[in-house]
């Protein structure tokens, strides 16, 4: 227990530390160009010097630095210009998207990697196992965004099986503006089924399957080579051999004793997944107009927009290192042997 | 599991993919937008909001940039010699709250755009007109409550009173720009913005509005009303009081699609009305798609140019900063031969033909064809090798061909038009002498901001978009040696300058219209940058879609998609 | 770190006899799979080194080189030919435009693999490789030796050394990978230099996780105490007994990681942050496909070579490196021994 709430307790550290080093990095700008998340078009940068005076863009580090820090300590996070809206606004509204999709994505990723893995490892070398293999660098060798659009013309454009864009059809939207309609949760998969909404909750569904299919195809190469590998190491260990000395059935000896053991580290790695997920959903999310966080954070980097980058920073920040915690947990609670020191 | 997978992919696919509802248009753009208070709109994309939520004075006719009609005024009149001007407001016209409208919103509104007068916004522009600065109240100290309320005034028979400082013949085009909209002041007040009194006015001097409480609670006497306005989905609603009658589409939805590919996409399956298609090339693949309409040789206009710094500032660009085939001189390009040759050496036929498939037209100058003052019997150069290798021969006394030269132009990262059309530039100049050495490179938009008023670009590209249909807010910027882009072309002429300046203050237009003349003239011996061909404009949308014509466009709106509010569309 | 799992680790392995006769090589050679990649690999080394060969150079690449135009570069005698291999001027890299027309011209005598964006989708191929192999050694050497000197600093003296480079390794894995890169490129303008730094500064820290966490168990080993015993220095000790011992982990991520550089890269393109346009790159021709993967009404496939030949070049080179690295791993694994 100690343990963890000294873990918890680095956060903050931690997230200062990171504020501190991108406020620093972005230093190395000039103010004209700390402008440009404030001037878009050359219509708009014909005061560029009073535009500067008055946005305060031209003052010292630690004079920028501080009126953040004081203003963040009281929960106002700042302005950002890349969702023109307050931080804290755009991370209320754009997260539980995101966070729908990692975790419509990240079953899938888990199960299956663990599924293929364990086939690729049961018939190493032979076909099978080199076919998966190859699927599975293939799958990460794509780059997320040219899978992405393929997956959008051939299901979207070609076919019309699933929409491609945003995370509700034009119908459902109107019916979420409308003031009967309760947000509980901002995700609209468990907001709809709340409001008794059978039909909506249906299309929400429908608009996850592109999205979570590309991150399901680009993320489940890791999670099938690592089950593999972890498998295979398995499988040459002493107890294994014991069980099979034993006499026991091959398919007891897989599923019971090799596979739960390989399973151990998969908890630690499905968790990097996620944080991998909330990184990858760039991409994905810029494709299928999807109103997540990370097109957000990526156009808040690209435009200097400060409060933006530390924003989104800190809010991964905070996943990285719960969800990193939470799964030494579940690692202690699959594993007996280990002992947090 | 496979069964019930399959099972449940077909069901969530047979319910079926609505094609956009009839009463309700979808938009896709590319972007997201930063206001939608009207004092800080200036850009298009928060002005196809504006444009539609709010309602200005006075409107363009149908596609015309040159003749006005009245809007929220019902009829205008100058006098005093063009230095006063009185409107007469609409009658029975209410705000989306419910209050009417009457001269005490129309006087708060530009009271407000006078005193806010944020360095980043359109008001510098009315500022100048009615105060005579166009800065504010914290940076022109001349600039004080009297003067702008008295700038701006209620008669006392509730008519609007304009008094300009001095005759202005672009003011009523300034009026139709989509920020000079009409607020509610009552509903703005409640909301915690400027209460409209001389007491508190100073307060909100310069103030970024951007997210204003009125931005966020938008209430104007528009056909539309904002509903909602979320991550990616702006949805809004037809105002069913709307003085001139409740609109046919119902609903707007416009969502944010950064994609390109999954906006045509979405176009091709019906599932929006109107998309941001791209560049011109795009057509290839619309093209022959049956419930598309193609509206193709809409109006443009913007100008673009190449700009000659002919007082390069930063020796860096300079290379040797001599004439040795290494470098160029800071001068380089203040001997008019050496913008002549250049003039001559870019292929506009080329451009048009392989950049703009065919749809292009050369201008005569840095105006668009459509607005007044634009004189189409101007000269305009041509591509021509042997023109511009004798110019280049003439240059500094035979040394540019002699050794040659060497240095970089930039355009801005992500505009593949104007890298292309560098690079034309380049090949054409390179082919003259091998000794010529053209090199493009990008830039960021955050570096050309922090070096575009320097001076420090020999050459660059730019395109300019007018604030309001006057030939003015052209021919200064470009021309005018104290205008806009002054600093980045050091150009100076002084005929040129001083035919501005009269321009500036004649309200007969025949008048005017024989300086720009003269103007386009003059601009054609000097050559102060390359004219490039402006591409014509097109748009594609539903067939069903009604409302949307090439005789109705109008560029001046911010609405791109149509060029026409939405009120006047309708879906079959 | 915190965790305390019994592991096994392998004694030091004998260095005596010939490295191409050691037991893993002889086992990564018998590995069909293992050898396609060092085949896919050796290809492409091959392309990037003979690309004046395959793709020869025109416009300012030939005026750089000093060809006459019309002349040909197969000619060995010319130290152009010499030049165009060993040391290309920047301008060979830019890739030549066929046409200024964006929209895709199909594969033809002058075009072998078409035209996107109206450059040669051929020549950024082949030029590409060049890039590609560069910016993969570079990013993937400065992060090993960054991230072995920094954990095996980390591992060794461990206390308060270990204590703030961890921190600062926390720090760096709680910052959104991605993001970092991007404010790191945005922030110094895309070149050749901002590219490695951006993805060195996010990259070096996993290796020295994962060397660090090899030292503590190594220096923990009889060995090394039995060398320390002996009078061994701390340099000595890390140089001689344990980096070897740790690097075989390292390794095989090294080599999985050259694989995956290229995508780095092409996401960068995304963002409009790669490479300058034109610049001989796949990632950026990946970047050009974006807007035509779909063709027009009636012929869907009609711009495939668009998309297809720089995502094969993507592919076969993250496989190669990929089968390679796995074969690695197999072939060290100290337990098939």
């Amino acid at each position: 227990m100690v343990f963890f709430l000294k873990r918890l307790l680095q956060l903050p550290v931690v997230m200062l530390t990171l504020t501190l080093l991108i406020v620093g990095l972005l230093q190395f700008l000039s103010p004209a160009e700390r402008a440009s998340a404030y001037v878009t078009s050359d219509a708009q940068a014909r005061n560029l010097d009073l535009i500067i005076r008055d946005r305060g863009l031209d003052q010292p580090f630690p004079i920028q630095y501080g009126r953040w820090l004081s203003a963040a300590l009281q929960g106002d996070l700042g302005f950002s210009k890349a969702s023109n809206k307050p931080v804290t606004e755009t991370i209320r509204e754009r997260l539980p998207a995101t966070a729908e999709l990692a975790l419509a994505a990240a079953f899938p990723i888990i199960v299956c990697g663990i599924w293929l893995g364990t086939t690729a490892a049961l018939h190493k070398n032979r076909f099978l196992d080199r076919f998966l293999r190859l699927m599975a660098t293939a799958g990460f060798s794509l780059p997320t965004f040219v899978l992405g659009i393929l997956l959008l013309v051939i299901f979207y454009g070609a076919l019309g099986w699933f929409p491609g864009n945003g995370n509700l059809s034009v119908l459902y939207q109107i019916t979420l503006a409308s003031p009967e309609f309760h947000r509980y949760t901002g995700m609209v998969t468990v907001d709809s089924l709340l409001n008794g909404q059978w039909a909506m909750w249906l299309d929400a569904l429908h608009h996850l399957v592109l999205p979570a299919l590309t991150l399901i195809l680009t993320s489940s190469a890791v999670i099938l080579k690592v089950m593999r590998a972890q498998l295979l190491e398995v499988l040459k260990s002493d107890y294994v051999r014991t069980a099979r000395a034993k006499g026991l059935a091959e398919r007891v000896v897989i599923g019971k004793h090799a596979r739960r053991n390989a399973l151990l580290p998969i908890v630690t790695f499905s968790g990097f997944v996620f944080i991998g997920l909330l990184g990858g959903v760039l991409f994905t999310e810029t494709i299928f107009g999807y109103p997540g966080i990370g097109e957000w954070g990526g156009q808040a980097a690209l435009r200097f927009d400060v409060p933006g980058v530390i924003g989104f920073a800190l809010l991964n920040a905070v996943v990285v290192v719960v969800v990193s915690t939470l799964t030494d947990v579940l690692y202690g609670i699959v594993d007996p042997r280990v002992r947090f020191s | 599991m496979h069964r019930s997978l399959l099972c449940l992919s077909l069901s969530l696919s047979l319910s079926a993919l609505a094609a956009s509802p009839k009463d309700t248009l979808v938009i896709q753009g590319a972007s997201d937008y930063p206001t939608l208070d009207p004092v800080m709109t200036y850009d298009t994309g928060s002005g196809q909001y504006v444009e539609n939520i709010y309602e200005t004075l006075l409107q363009y006719k149908g596609s015309s940039v040159r003749e006005l009609v009245p809007m929220l005024a019902t009829e205008y009149k100058a006098s005093n010699g063009g230095k006063t001007y009185t409107f007469n407001l609409r009658q029975n016209v209410k705000f989306h709250s419910g209050n009417p409208m009457s001269c005490a919103d129309a006087e708060y509104s530009f009271r407000r755009a006078l005193v806010v007068n944020s360095p980043d916004s359109w008001t510098w522009f009315i500022s100048e007109s009615l105060l005579g600065t166009p800065s504010n109240a914290n940076d022109d100290k001349s600039v004080t409550w009297a003067k702008i309320s008295k700038a701006v005034d209620c008669s006392a028979n509730g008519q609007l009173v304009f008094t300009l400082p001095k005759a202005d013949p672009a003011f009523l085009a300034k009026l139709v720009f989509v920020g000079a909209s009409i607020v509610d002041k009552a509903h703005a007040i409640k909301l915690g913005e400027w209460d409209g009194t001389e007491k508190t006015w100073k307060q909100w001097v310069g103030k970024d509005l951007n997210d204003s409480a009125l931005s966020k609670t938008p209430s104007g006497t528009g056909a539309y009303q904002l509903v909602k306005r979320d991550a990616n989905t702006t949805l809004l609603k037809a105002f069913s009081v709307y003085w001139g009658g409740k609109p046919a589409l119902q609903n707007i939805v416009v969502q944010k699609v950064a994609e390109q590919a999954t906006r045509l996409e979405a176009l091709k399956r019906g599932d929006a009305d109107l998309v941001e298609t791209g560049p011109r090339s795009v057509l290839e693949q619309l093209r022959g798609v049956a419930s598309l309409n193609i509206i193709d040789d809409l109006g443009n206009n913007t100008s673009s140019v190449v700009f000659m710094n002919e007082k390069i500032a930063d020796p860096k660009t300079l290379g040797s900063g001599k004439l040795d085939g290494k470098g160029i001189p800071a001068n380089f390009f203040a001997d008019v031969n050496v913008r002549r040759a250049f003039s001559y050496a870019f292929d506009y036929s080329r451009y048009i033909r392989e950049v703009q498939q065919g749809k292009g037209m050369q201008r005569t100058m840095a105006l668009p064809d459509t607005f007044p003052g634009y004189d189409a019997k101007v000269r305009k150069y041509t591509f021509d090798a042997k023109q511009a290798a004798t110019y280049f021969k003439r240059a500094f006394g035979g040394q540019v061909w002699k050794n040659g030269f060497e240095f970089t132009a930039h355009y801005r990262a992500g505009n593949v038009a104007q890298q292309i059309m560098l690079e034309l530039l380049k090949q054409n100049v390179e082919a003259l002498n091998p000794k010529f050495k053209l090199n493009v490179e990008a830039k960021q938009w955050s570096e050309m901001l922090k070096e575009a008023k320097d001076g420090k670009e020999a050459m660059i590209t730019l395109a300019w978009v007018p604030d309001y249909a006057d030939p003015d807010n052209f021919i200064s910027p470009f021309y005018s040696s104290s205008g806009y882009y002054s600093p980045r072309l050091n150009f100076k002429d002084a005929s040129i300058d001083a035919w501005i300046q009269q321009a500036r203050v004649t309200t007969d237009a025949s008048k005017r219209n024989r300086l720009y003349s003269l103007i386009g003239n003059r601009a054609f011996e000097l050559a102060p940058f390359i004219l490039l061909p402006a591409g014509t404009g097109f748009t594609v949308v539903q067939d069903n879609l009604q409302g949307v014509s090439k005789a109705g466009y109008n560029p001046m709106l911010s609405f791109s998609f149509t060029g026409t509010y939405w009120r006047e569309l309708s879906k079959k | 770190m915190s965790l305390t799992l019994p592991k096994t680790v392998s004694a030091p392995s004998s260095r005596r006899f010939g490295w191409w006769t050691s037991k893993p090589i002889v086992r990564m050679r018998r590995d069909r799979a293992t050898m396609t990649g060092v085949a896919l690999v050796l290809a492409f080394a091959l392309i990037a080194l003979l690309a004046p060969l395959i793709a020869p150079p025109q416009g300012n690449c030939a005026r750089d080189l000093g060809i006459p135009a019309g002349s040909s570069i197969y000619h060995p005698a010319r130290s152009a030919f010499w030049r165009a291999v060993l040391a290309a001027p920047p301008s060979c890299y830019q890739i030549t435009r066929v046409t200024f027309d964006p929209v895709p011209a199909p594969p033809s005598r002058t075009a072998w693999f078409g035209t996107s964006q109206g450059y040669d989708i051929f020549y950024g191929i082949v030029w590409g490789t060049r890039t590609m192999l560069r910016m993969g050694l570079i990013i993937v050497a400065i992060n090993l030796i960054l991230g072995t000197v920094i954990g095996l600093i980390s591992g060794f003296y461990r206390g308060v050394v270990d204590l703030v480079i961890q921190r600062v390794i926390d720090v760096i894995f709680a910052f959104p990978g991605l993001i970092l890169t991007v404010v790191l490129v945005a922030l110094f303008k895309p070149s050749t230099g901002t590219i490695i730094l951006a993805f060195v500064a996010t990259g070096w820290a996993s290796y020295a996780r994962i060397l660090r966490g090899d030292v503590l168990r190594v220096r923990e080993l009889e060995f090394v105490d039995a060398a320390r015993s002996l009078g061994a220095s701390d340099l000595r000790l890390m140089l001689v007994h344990i980096v070897p011992n740790s690097l075989t982990s390292l390794l095989t991520q090294v080599v999985l990681d050259l694989g995956t550089v290229p995508l780095g890269i092409a996401a960068l393109s995304f963002l409009g942050l790669g490479f300058p346009v034109g610049y001989a790159d796949w990632g950026q021709l990946l970047n050009f496909a974006r807007a035509w993967i779909q063709g027009p009404p009636g012929q869907p496939l009609a711009y495939w070579y668009v998309t297809l030949f720089p995502t094969l070049a993507i592919l076969c080179f993250s496989l190669g490196w990929n089968l390679v690295g796995d074969g690695a791993r197999d072939a060290f694994d100290p337990r098939d021994n």
